[in-house]
């Protein structure tokens, strides 16, 4: 089946790219579902209703996909054949001092919240975020896919960083 | 086949349609209805509330829904109630939860509870298909038709077991299940189709047994639900038993009475109080009140629990109070009018309830069964979510998850496992549906074994196992060994309950009744089912077959429909079948063809503005 063999970015006729458009994302999902959602075969053939099973699945999963930001970057390293090593560790220096820091901030703060303090390292995570996405998107452009992958481990620390930031922000 | 929906709208096809309905299969009452340009509500002795009641006497009859109620006599029969609140549930699981119902369970074999009378043994699922069967009848009988096919509605929160339990129960009664559908979902979709409104809702469900919340955005036709939560024992019964132990403080006189009737008391207060501010009853010379003060008391713990519900549900949704348009009432406990007060204030927002909270689920179902039919032409798309994590058991006792809940369905997601001994050729998958860590606090949806792996060293083996969710939310396992390609190497065993196999035996049993009624219905839905066969691809062919097929592959198909079309005149269902399969079968890459095409013209150089 021609539909189940597209990668996802093909499937919702997008270019390959770090950055993907939500809206438009939403839009083409909408669209896709409306055409093979299961219940849209209810009356079809056995065949029908499990090609439909299959391409509705496939519409969702890309969904789930291509709308994290995370599992975006990983999917297009691995449409490009990249060998994502989880045993790589990460050694730049500068980086593992800086999540040291963030975690003797972490603990704290699990002790003492203080909304100023937060505030102001949330800042901070969010513009090495908007860094790290930025160094990513110029690794792609130049097909470099180890920069690529070394900083999405970058990557997964800071959003977790935020999110735990949020988290202590709102208790 | 639908062939991808075609309509002609001119041409009309009245005998192709289908009798088709939705039912709410309720804790405590039950509705069907079904909808052809308007509502038609099947009544039961005028009553449109069936109660979800069986009671069997003691020679082995069976009364269902008002007659049970009516007919139930202690000493001659036992009357069951709320058995929706055992359903797919084991005997463990509900001496764990200790439910207040005063069911006679006894445990049987694999777990299951069942109810033993005069040596009899009756399972949830075959007092639940007492229940279906009666609605059925009362359908059939009322349009003088056989019945195509059913949308159910289940809570959303319920897991993979009850919504299964569901299902079985319904192919006992003979109901042809065409899906389905979450009770929250169903109601936005009467609500939305009704109002023509656009926006952010919650659905707040409230029933009889079950407590359900759902967030959906409703736009033009499309029903998105964005998160769902609940509790599948949080409902109006509970209610019912605080102001039993309430009375039981109160007045000492109510001990001498059965459990049973006290809380028929403390329902009938319930249902008084509605619009009073006190409301008394005599019982036996003995009179007593409730307050509307001392109700509030009573229930705010409970009503607490929903509130709780609705935050985390708001919370999954990603939304905040003042996306929120409206909150929907569903369920006869929404009738407490506290809970429209509190809701207003939390959630500054109209909270309405002008469908009959009663009846808007049946509503939502009966359209869905007419939209998925085909009878209904309307474009409409319900996108649902799973409500509860599937996870595997990994080491130590912990839950991996696999599909986290709030994932829009159907979704496949595959997982690869290997084997931790040299030599290994049996894998054991434990199935987990639930939130918490431990595998103990989770609900075990079976355990899969995988045989016959070839043999090699630890590690070896690469097993891909694909879990895949279905639009009603029911997961199906696949598995193949990548290796050598071995697929066909699973065995279920469900945790407690029925097996597939068991279901078909007692699909078995109660069908060897009437044997020439059922093979003319038989042939009847066999010549409808080949008419509409016929009448989808001719559509397809004409718009496109000359396109998409070469004159060769055009003329084989057009074959197999002629032998089609003549078999039709012979009252031969098998035949018939064989020939809609042959049919089928010829016009599978025509389907694909169309599928694929389809895509193209839907996305391929369309740019946001086009769409939107």
């Amino acid at each position: 089946m021609d539909i189940l063999k597209k990668n996802f970015f093909e499937l919702f006729n997008i270019g390959i790219s770090v950055d993907v458009n939500k809206l438009e994302l939403d839009e083409k999902v909408k669209i896709l579902q409306g055409q093979f959602h299961p219940d849209k075969y209810a009356n079809g053939s056995d065949f029908e209703k499990r090609l439909a099973l299959q391409i509705s699945s496939h519409v969702n999963d890309g969904h789930k996909v291509l709308g994290d930001i995370i599992l975006r970057i990983e999917y297009i390293l691995k449409i490009n054949n990249f060998n994502m090593d989880e045993s790589k560790t990460i050694n730049d220096i500068d980086f593992l001092q800086e999540q040291i820091e963030y975690s003797e901030l972490a603990e704290s703060l699990g002790e003492n919240l203080d909304k100023e303090i937060i505030d102001v390292h949330l800042l901070k995570a969010k513009s090495l975020l908007k860094t790290t996405i930025e160094n990513i998107k110029s690794s792609f452009e130049s097909n470099d896919y180890e920069a690529m992958w070394q900083d999405l481990s970058k990557l997964r620390f800071y959003i977790k960083n935020i999110n735990e930031l949020i988290k202590m922000r709102n208790t | 086949m639908s062939l991808l929906q075609i309509s002609d709208p001119a041409k009309s096809n009245d005998d192709l349609k289908k009798f088709v309905v939705g039912i709410d299969l309720g804790t405590t009452n039950s509705l069907i209805a079904s909808y052809d340009s308007q509502l038609i509500i099947y009544d039961d002795n005028d009553s449109e509330l069936i109660p979800s009641v069986v009671t069997i006497h003691n020679n082995g009859d069976l009364s269902v829904g008002e007659t049970a109620v009516i007919n139930s006599d202690n000493n001659k029969s036992t009357c069951l109630t709320s058995i929706k609140r055992i359903m797919g549930l084991s005997y463990t699981d509900i001496q764990n939860l200790n439910l207040k119902d005063d069911l006679p369970l006894i445990k049987s074999d694999n777990d299951l509870p069942c109810i033993n009378i005069n040596n009899k043994k009756y399972s949830a699922i075959d007092i639940s298909s007492k229940i279906l069967l009666h609605l059925r009848e009362l359908a059939e009988t009322k349009e003088n038709k056989s019945l195509d096919g059913a949308v159910i509605t289940v809570p959303a929160y319920f897991n993979d077991i009850q919504r299964q339990a569901t299902k079985n129960a319904a192919k006992l009664a003979g109901i042809n299940v065409l899906r389905l559908l979450n009770e929250p979902t169903a109601a936005a979709l009467a609500y939305g189709l009704e109002s023509n409104e656009t926006g952010s809702f919650i659905i707040y469900d409230f029933g009889g047994g079950t407590f359900d919340v759902s967030v959906l955005t409703l736009e033009k036709g499309i029903f998105k639900v964005l998160s769902t939560d609940g509790n599948t024992h949080l409902g109006g019964d509970d209610i019912d038993y605080a102001i039993v132990d309430w009375l039981l403080d109160n007045y000492a006189f109510l001990k001498k009475y059965k459990p049973i009737e006290i809380k028929k008391y403390a329902r009938l207060l319930k249902e008084s109080l509605v619009d009073k501010k006190s409301i008394s009853i005599d019982i036996d010379g003995n009179s007593i009140s409730l307050f509307d003060n001392d109700f509030l008391k009573i229930i705010t713990p409970i009503l607490d629990k929903t509130f709780d519900i609705v935050k985390n549900a708001l919370d999954a949704s990603n939304l905040s109070k003042k996306d929120i348009k409206n909150i929907i009432l569903v369920g006869g406990s929404t009738r407490i009018h506290y809970i429209k007060n509190i809701l207003e204030k939390k959630f500054s927002c109209n909270v309405l309830n002008d469908i009959d909270p009663d009846k808007v689920v049946a509503h939502g179902a009966a359209i869905q069964a007419s939209v998925l039919s085909g009878n209904n032409k309307e474009n409409i798309l319900l996108l649902d979510v799973l409500p509860l994590s599937l996870g595997v058991e990994t080491y130590g006792g912990l839950s991996e998850k696999v599909i986290l809940r709030n994932t829009p369905i159907p979704i496949k997601l595959r997982k690869t496992f290997t084997t931790f001994k040299d030599g290994q050729s049996k894998l054991l998958i434990n199935i987990i549906q639930g939130e918490r860590e431990l595998v103990s606090d989770c609900n075990s949806l079976g355990e899969f074994i995988l045989k016959d792996i070839p043999s090699m060293v630890a590690g070896g083996p690469r097993i891909d196992v694909d879990f895949q969710i279905d639009a009603d939310g029911i997961l199906s396992v696949s598995a193949t060994e990548t290796t050598t390609g071995n697929s066909s190497m699973i065995e279920v065993k469900p945790s407690y309950g029925l097996s597939e196999s068991d279901i078909s035996r007692m699909i078995e049993d109660s069908n060897n009744s009437a044997e020439t009624d059922m093979r003319l219905r038989r042939v009847n839905e066999s010549i409808v089912e080949g008419k509409r066969v016929i009448y989808a691809l001719e559509q397809a062919l004409d718009s496109d077959g000359r396109d998409l097929l070469s004159p060769d592959e055009y003329n084989r198909i057009s074959d197999e429909l002629g032998a089609l079309k003549l078999s039709l005149n012979d009252d031969d269902s098998e035949l018939i079948d064989e020939k809609i399969n042959c049919v089928e079968k010829v016009s599978e890459f025509y389907v694909e063809r169309r599928m694929n095409r389809s895509i193209k013209s839907l996305i391929a150089g369309k740019g946001i503005d086009d769409i939107l």
